[in-house]
């Protein structure tokens, strides 16, 4: 056996993989070539080496991060889409036109009060602002910040069927039972805007499906405990929705660690 | 890797549940993120590598034929979007703003051991990554997947379209090659 062939079956030798003959005939070469016997040790060496490297925890924004391109690049694939959907062919006075309107358009959508990137922006955007020590103030708050809510022991999930009242009052509600009750302030307040009927019956069944308690105080506000440790849960279900969240730091997952339940107040709009 | 949930979670996925999509992403970061490491050494582009090769996942799930398959699916895709950037990256000018002297090439500090030993097994891992990186493109995939991905030779066959024979002798000589700039160091 020569040399040159000798380190080509180095992988096989290391993986133990080399037929009976092709084993004596290397190993009697590594046994005579002092060349090659270093080699080996070289290459048994370098395969350590790699092997042991560790491989590095990813970041722990990694995935947050994936949800925000996909928020974005929805929005732009809609476009595309629809532009390619259209398959007309324009003159360029035309086309300079549209693309003129399409611009005025954008500005002005830009500066609507319900574009404003303070008010609805994504869960990345949120903790990015937060680590970077900006606070993001909504223009309104969903609830008084201290708003007070009598809590009955029995909960409030009997009636599930939401009727659609259309300017529900916002303000402290005592429930007139006699069941025994409790004051609560929420941890959180989370206003939902732009929800439909069906949309509401399905995030209370999903709030109910974590088997978190819930409360109704009326048919557009409701009263939510959950583990300090389903915070990140509780996010993910509020990023299906438009979303104003107070205070901002509970955008963080870390937010309530000091406690192991933290309530949180919703209103649906 | 199992097999058996990431399958099932592909297929919750295609159904609509988003969840199994965040799932699938917390069951491969670790392993797609490493992979886009060993291509583009600095972390926050690997970190954007990762969460682009995530995202083409999302768009294009749909065209995964065979739901048991994600994982050379995955990789495929993985590393045709560590390629696209890596030449990108290069034709910019990157790779050459960074030196051996990089702190940011698979650093970690850890517990139990004594500064001086930490620091000479950090420096140990930082040189034997920069031989890695500075192999040819195609030494460096087969070594990337096999010995730090530690994939077997049949998904590796797969995932580079390529016979097993090939792949073998393929990485024979990525580690040749290896061993030759570690030669100094062993």
């Amino acid at each position: 056996m020569q040399c040159t062939e000798v380190q080509s079956l180095f992988t096989d030798f290391a993986d133990n993989t080399l037929r009976r003959e092709e084993l004596h005939a290397l190993t009697d070469h590594l046994l005579g070539c002092r060349g090659c016997a270093r080699e080996w040790r070289d290459f048994q060496q370098t395969l350590s080496l790699v092997h042991d490297l560790e491989m590095q925890a990813p970041p722990a924004d990694l995935l947050p991060g994936i949800q925000a391109k996909l928020a974005r690049r929805g929005i732009l694939g809609r476009a595309w889409a629809l532009v390619e959907a259209l398959n007309f062919s324009l003159s360029i006075p035309t086309a300079a036109a549209i693309f003129t309107l399409a611009m005025l358009a954008g500005f002005l959508l830009k500066n609507s009060p319900l574009e404003q990137p303070s008010l609805f922006p994504s869960r990345a955007a949120r903790i990015n602002a937060l680590q970077q020590g900006e606070i993001p103030t909504p223009r309104r708050p969903p609830i008084a910040p201290n708003a007070m809510f009598a809590v009955s022991h029995n909960g409030g999930l009997q009636d599930m069927e939401l009727m659609p009242l259309p300017q529900a009052p916002l303000a402290t509600h005592l429930p007139t039972n006699t069941h025994t009750h409790r004051l609560l302030s929420p941890d959180i307040h989370v206003l939902i805007e732009n929800i439909d009927r069906e949309s509401r019956v399905a995030f209370c069944r999903e709030i109910l499906h974590q088997n978190w308690q819930l409360h109704r105080i009326n048919t557009n506000l409701f009263l939510v405990h959950l583990p300090q440790t389903d915070l990140e849960n509780f996010h993910e279900l509020l990023d299906h929705h438009r979303y104003v969240l107070v205070p901002a730091a509970a955008a963080d997952t870390q937010f309530g660690k000091d406690k192991t339940i933290l309530t949180a107040a919703i209103r649906f709009e | 890797m199992p097999y058996q949930e990431a399958t099932e979670l592909v297929r919750a996925f295609r159904q609509g549940d988003q969840q199994a999509f965040n799932r699938l992403v917390t069951l491969y970061q670790r392993k797609i993120y490493n992979l886009a490491l060993g291509y583009v050494k600095q972390e926050d582009e690997a970190k954007d590598l990762a969460q682009d090769i995530f995202v083409t996942v999302f768009r294009q799930i749909d065209k995964l034929k065979d739901e048991s398959k994600f994982g050379a699916w995955l990789y495929q895709l993985a590393m045709n979007h560590c390629r696209n950037r890596y030449q990108k990256l290069r034709r910019r000018g990157f790779f050459s703003n960074q030196s051996l002297d990089d702190p940011e090439t698979g650093l970690n500090l850890s517990s139990g051991t004594t500064p001086e030993k930490d620091y000479e097994r950090q420096n140990t891992s930082r040189l034997v990554r920069e031989a890695i990186a500075s192999l040819a493109p195609a030494e460096k995939e087969v070594i990337l997947l096999r010995d730090l991905q530690e994939l077997s030779y049949e998904e590796i066959s797969e995932i580079l379209d390529l016979p097993m024979g090939t792949v073998k002798s393929k990485l024979n000589r990525a580690r040749l090659a290896l061993k030759n700039r570690l030669k100094h160091f062993l």
